[in-house]
């Protein structure tokens, strides 16, 4: 349910637009610098009440902020204007600063990342995307479908009270409400004028480009708290990658269909949507080699970082080649590197196709990463290792990636009620679990999470309560940090039971899927998580024909 | 804006250098900065700190993005010019502005003194910045102005020695303190890649003692890009931003390719009988057009329903925060015979609470004619107010002509917060006039006005004179004959006239158009009024001219064909 279903169960409780706190009875614009907050550090409280789910989405919404624009929200100390977070009826907020404890609500049904990161852009001083003084020339509001005494929540604003920093309406905004808002009987209550954004608004996945935006022009910002990094190669001078000049081999950067400097040509990958990436040139070698490049000084504001990284290795049977990623500790003077460690090794065949490694590194705060290939004896002269879209994001990877190959094909031959098991993964903790995915309709996909027998189960307390478990359908998307992926989270209870006890026979009653096993526990999760649509048209949820799904616990 | 035709202005080739006067190049800033062999400078333009300061340290940044300024009275026509076009492009393109000082402190003196030089960053009390002779182009009022901000060249930093080799070897004995590169403890490159394209790098032949590079790019693709002195690089004004933590530019501006599926925002006026309608490339049109649809360079644009009578779209809201803006459109109009079709873009003024069209002035352009099947640019300057939006209005059937087949186009609409340039002239075929053109060959284009009346020519040699250098262009500037002369002072001194070949990439913020200025004065060029003295010319077309004056190696010929947007559907904008 979005922001408005859950909070109409509630009455109105005197919300305007559906989860706005009206501030004193004047009439104040956010355009007036009273309602700015003075600094974009600003104290938050977690009230005793919230839930693990809650605590979850609030860190993660707090995350996405420091990823994208210059606030952050650490814990309060004793500061006098704070936020306190806590869950209370629906989901709401006031716009900009009220002056000392600003409450923030996050209540049942509230817990997600997005709708936090929602309410949050409110508490900073932002109306929703509709309430735009221009909105009519891109909607309008069907009143036949609304209850009369609540059409109020389609007010639009002046200009002497919202400002959208030259940011064009934004369909795709989080601040967006959903085409069925307020609706009475299922009616659309907005309606886009170009039908092309119909399914657009509502999304509740992340910040838009625009949102980012108009946050950053509004508290003025040029770069976010967090430092991320991404190349896809495509530009001549390689986001800085340099040779290491004091060994044997080089990488080249290799144009699709433009340049082919080795005569590789009987060997080297093609990309889908981009024409650049960077190819081990083995042409020179004599025997076993190495060549490494290295990045320029990067940095962290993070402890731990999500490191992603495109290879493709198409390998001679027996050949022993590889690629290592290490990360180089440097002199803080004059960057050369001092040591390295490995944080990742691929060896083996990988067959002629692109992969994708997620790996969360520990990285120092000023570093430079080393991506090593090894050649072997010159016998395996037909080797092919490549790399493209290396991207570090100042935050941890999820617990676990699942890739979905030849999705087209899979979805071709499903009917409804075919389920997907995924491999065997473990959380950090040890629990085993997998996810099953099915196909219904051919119109949405749905995600289950289930425990599942692992090599540790004797050792671990059961049931497995009070995790909070997020799952996402990745967009890969060339640009790491723009991605949009659509997530849910459930929160293993008793409300779950026994689907979270050890897994050892047959659970006599399974809860959501019919389908369970001995090995593997009925799985709990989302019927409709997502159209196909949605993964087949938008964004890049699909790339080279595969979906992978995200696993955090 | 005059057009050319390849067809119309063979009739005014000729061949041979003509009269004319080259501006004396004194070169690049560490060039100039040679000629003073008794200063103390270090990195060819850089004033010593007097502490060991760093740059990390922030007690060496401006306190404030307004950083007061005073013109020093030493400085000549032509450097105040280029200061104040490099102020423009600052407030364009970051957060940062110079206003006159008043009593402040701490300031920046620009002045002309021997060279080209600044410290680096704030100093405290007065510091001069010097654009001496030789030093007056806008991006070295850039380049020198970014040093006073706290920015060191980029082949100083760090890790420079990963991309670029320092040639000793051809350096100019005792000129190697000007190769220094600074730790980490003293630059900070704010996550930029190593930039090979900023106005910061020097060229690859600073302070050579032979000729021969003294910066040699580690990949030769780079070798012919450093030394670029348009304007700031992408990287520039990034660095800048994160620097002084701007989060919007000073000028707005606005661009749009309609590319994207939300077209920027446009919106049909719901009362007209037309729309406007996005239109991708290979798609079938939504609009009844009977006639063939162009090409683009994108994917798509908006195209006109041509069977309706008026369509008009109007753009968000737009800001300014100045008097002039330069309006840019491309458009696209094939007619047929006796079409009245037109195309208008006007200023609407808008209520200032709910944003509503009040009313919609008279058109600042109005397109009408048939072009041929060809993509056209119209540039104008506008005087928009501070909240407006822009309205494109189409004409498409219009009374009593009832024609089928007119297509009507637009793409490309930018507004930018500066004035356009004073003229500009398009010639047509430009690959076609390459290929066919020697060394020596030139055209001219048509007479020209000034807005103070004055009448001129540009003459150019495509292929460069003999005089140019080896695979440049070359262009000069001809006072001619005008209808105004009687009633003009002369000579024309005193102006400072700057010509540019228009990098007419999409994204009009972020050209870097090539440029170079001449002040009209006593010492080049004639100024006096055009009189019979040199009419003697076959292809004159009866003009009579002055002797030009200008730059026999203006650019590069191979800059012109293969990099950027310098040419456009063929078309060269000077």
């Amino acid at each position: 349910e979005d922001i408005f279903e859950i909070n109409q169960k509630f009455g109105q409780q005197g919300l305007t637009d559906g989860d706005i706190r009206p501030r004193s009875l004047t009439r104040n614009s956010i355009i007036d610098k009273t309602y700015f907050w003075p600094s974009t550090t600003i104290p938050v409280q977690y009230g005793n009440r919230l839930g693990y789910k809650a605590i979850a989405g609030i860190d993660d919404a707090r995350q996405e902020y420091e990823m994208r624009t210059c606030f952050s929200f650490p814990d309060r100390t004793d500061e006098e204007d704070y936020l306190l977070y806590e869950p209370l009826n629906g989901c709401w907020s006031s716009v900009g600063k009220q002056g000392g404890t600003q409450l923030v609500s996050i209540g049942a049904g509230c817990e997600w990342m997005s709708t936090i990161q929602h309410e949050m852009m409110h508490a900073i001083g932002i109306y929703h995307e509709q309430s735009r003084t221009d909105r009519d020339g891109y909607i309008y509001i069907d009143t036949d479908n609304i209850d009369p005494d609540l059409v109020y929540n389609f007010d639009k604003y002046s200009y002497e009270v919202v400002d959208n920093r030259r940011v064009a309406y934004d369909y795709n905004s989080i601040m967006h409400y959903g085409d069925t808002s307020f609706s009475t009987n299922g009616g659309k209550t907005i309606i886009t004028r170009d039908p092309a954004f119909q399914d657009v608004i509502g999304q509740r996945r992340t910040f838009s480009e625009g949102d980012v935006t108009m946050i950053n022009r509004m508290y003025p910002c040029s770069d976010p708290l967090r430092k991320s990094y991404t190349c896809n190669f495509e530009e001549e001078a390689i986001c800085g990658y340099v040779q290491d000049t004091t060994d044997q081999l080089d990488w080249f950067k290799f144009n699709v269909g433009v340049s082919d400097p080795k005569n590789f040509n009987s060997f080297v990958p093609l990309v889908d949507n981009t024409h650049g990436y960077m190819v081990f040139d083995t042409s020179s070698k004599v025997g076993s080699e190495i060549g490494n490049l290295v990045s320029m000084r990067l940095k962290s504001n993070s402890t731990k970082q999500c490191l992603e990284f495109g290879y493709y290795m198409d390998l001679v049977a027996g050949s022993q080649a590889g690629i290592a990623v290490y990360i180089g500790t440097i002199d803080q003077s004059n960057g050369d590197i001092l040591s390295a460690q490995p944080v990742l090794s691929i060896t083996g065949d990988h067959g002629a196709y692109w992969n994708t490694e997620r790996r969360t590194i520990q990285a120092p705060a000023k570093y430079k990463l080393v991506i090593t290939a090894k050649s072997v004896t010159d016998i395996y002269t037909d080797d092919v290792i490549a790399i493209d879209d290396v991207s570090i994001l100042d935050k941890p990877c999820e617990t676990s990636y699942y890739t979905i190959h030849d999705f087209s094909s899979l979805l071709a031959s499903t009917t409804k009620g075919d389920a997907v098991y995924s491999p065997l993964m473990y959380t950090d903790e040890g629990y085993a679990f997998k996810i099953i995915v099915s196909l219904q309709h051919a119109l949405t996909a749905c995600a289950f999470f289930a425990v599942a027998q692992g090599v540790n189960d004797d050792n671990l307390p059961w049931p497995f309560y009070n995790q909070v478990v997020k799952i996402g359908v990745v967009d890969q998307g060339p640009d790491a940090l723009t991605r949009m992926n659509q997530f849910f989270t459930l929160l293993t209870t008793s409300d779950g039971d026994p689907n979270f006890d050890k897994p050892t026979t047959m659970n006599a009653f399974n809860f959501f899927y019919t389908r369970a096993t001995y090995e593997v526990n009925g799985g709990w999760g989302y019927n409709n998580f997502m159209t196909l649509s949605d993964i087949m048209n938008t964004r890049d949820f699909l790339k080279n024909d595969a979906i992978v799904i995200s696993i955090n616990v | 804006i005059l057009r050319f035709s390849y067809l119309y202005f063979t009739a005014v080739t000729g061949k041979g250098n003509e009269n004319e006067l080259d501006k004396e190049d004194k070169g690049d800033i560490f060039d100039i900065n040679a000629e003073f062999a008794d200063t103390d400078l270090i990195d060819g333009d850089v004033i010593p700190p007097t502490s060991r300061n760093t740059l990390v340290d922030e007690g060496r940044h401006w306190p404030s993005t307004r950083i007061p300024v005073v013109m020093g009275s030493n400085l000549g026509l032509e450097a105040i010019a280029v200061i104040l076009e490099a102020r423009q492009e600052y407030e364009m393109r970051t957060c940062l502005t110079f206003p006159d000082r008043t009593d402040e402190k701490d300031y920046i003196e620009y002045q002309s003194l021997s060279g080209c030089y600044s410290s680096v960053g704030m100093v405290g009390g007065p510091q001069t910045i010097s654009i001496g002779p030789g030093c007056e182009k806008m991006a070295v009022a850039e380049h020198e102005t970014m040093h006073a901000i706290g920015i060191y060249h980029e082949q100083s930093r760090t890790d420079r020695d990963h991309y670029v080799r320092i040639a000793l070897e051809n350096v100019d004995e005792g000129k190697e303190h000007n190769f220094n590169s600074y730790p980490y403890s003293v630059v900070d490159d704010r996550r930029v890649r190593y930039d090979y394209d900023s106005v910061m790098h020097y060229g690859d032949t600073s302070f050579s003692s032979n000729g021969q590079p003294t910066i040699v790019t580690l990949d030769p693709a780079f070798q012919d890009v450093i030394g670029q002195r348009r304007t700031f690089s992408e990287g520039d004004v990034t660095k800048i931003n994160r620097m002084y933590k701007c989060g919007d530019t000073l000028r707005y501006s606005y661009n749009c390719n309609y590319e994207d599926e939300t077209v920027c925002g446009y919106v049909q006026d719901f009362t007209d009988s037309g729309d406007w309608v996005r239109h991708i490339v290979g798609a079938s049109p939504s609009v009844p057009v009977t006639g063939v649809l162009p090409t683009t360079d994108g994917s798509s644009y908006m195209l006109l329903d041509t069977s309706a009578a008026t369509s008009s779209m109007y753009s968000m809201k737009y800001k300014s925060t100045v008097a002039q803006q330069c309006l840019e459109v491309s458009y696209y109009m094939d007619l047929q015979t006796g079409s009245t079709a037109s195309l208008e873009l006007a200023i609407a003024t808008i209520d200032p609470v709910n944003g509503d069209v009040l009313s919609v002035g008279s058109p600042v352009t109005t397109l009408s004619g048939d072009h041929e099947g060809l993509w056209m640019t119209e540039r104008v300057t506008i005087s928009a107010p501070s909240e407006y939006k822009l309205a494109i209005i189409g004409n498409g059937r219009n009374k009593p002509h009832n024609i089928a087949g007119d297509v009507i186009a637009i793409d490309d609409v930018s507004v930018l917060d500066k004035p356009c340039e004073m003229t500009y002239f398009v010639v047509n075929d430009y690959s076609q006039i390459l290929a066919t053109s020697a060394r020596g060959d030139y055209f001219y284009s048509p007479l020209m006005y000034t807005d103070d009346g004055y009448g001129f020519q540009v003459k150019i040699y495509p292929v460069g004179s003999s005089n140019s250098k080896d695979g440049y262009m070359a262009m000069y500037y001809y006072v001619a004959q005008g209808v105004n002369d009687d009633s003009l002072q002369w000579p024309m001194y005193n102006r400072y006239i700057k010509f540019s070949i228009v990098d007419q990439g999409p994204d009009a913020l972020t050209r870097m158009t090539q440029a170079n200025s001449i002040l009209s004065s006593s010492s080049g060029g004639s100024w006096d009024k055009p009189t019979s003295l040199y009419t003697h010319h076959a292809h004159c077309q009866c003009q009579t001219r002055n002797s030009g004056y200008g730059f026999s190696s203006f650019m590069s010929v191979s800059d012109i064909q293969n990099t950027r947007h310098f040419l456009k559907h063929d078309q060269l904008m000077v």
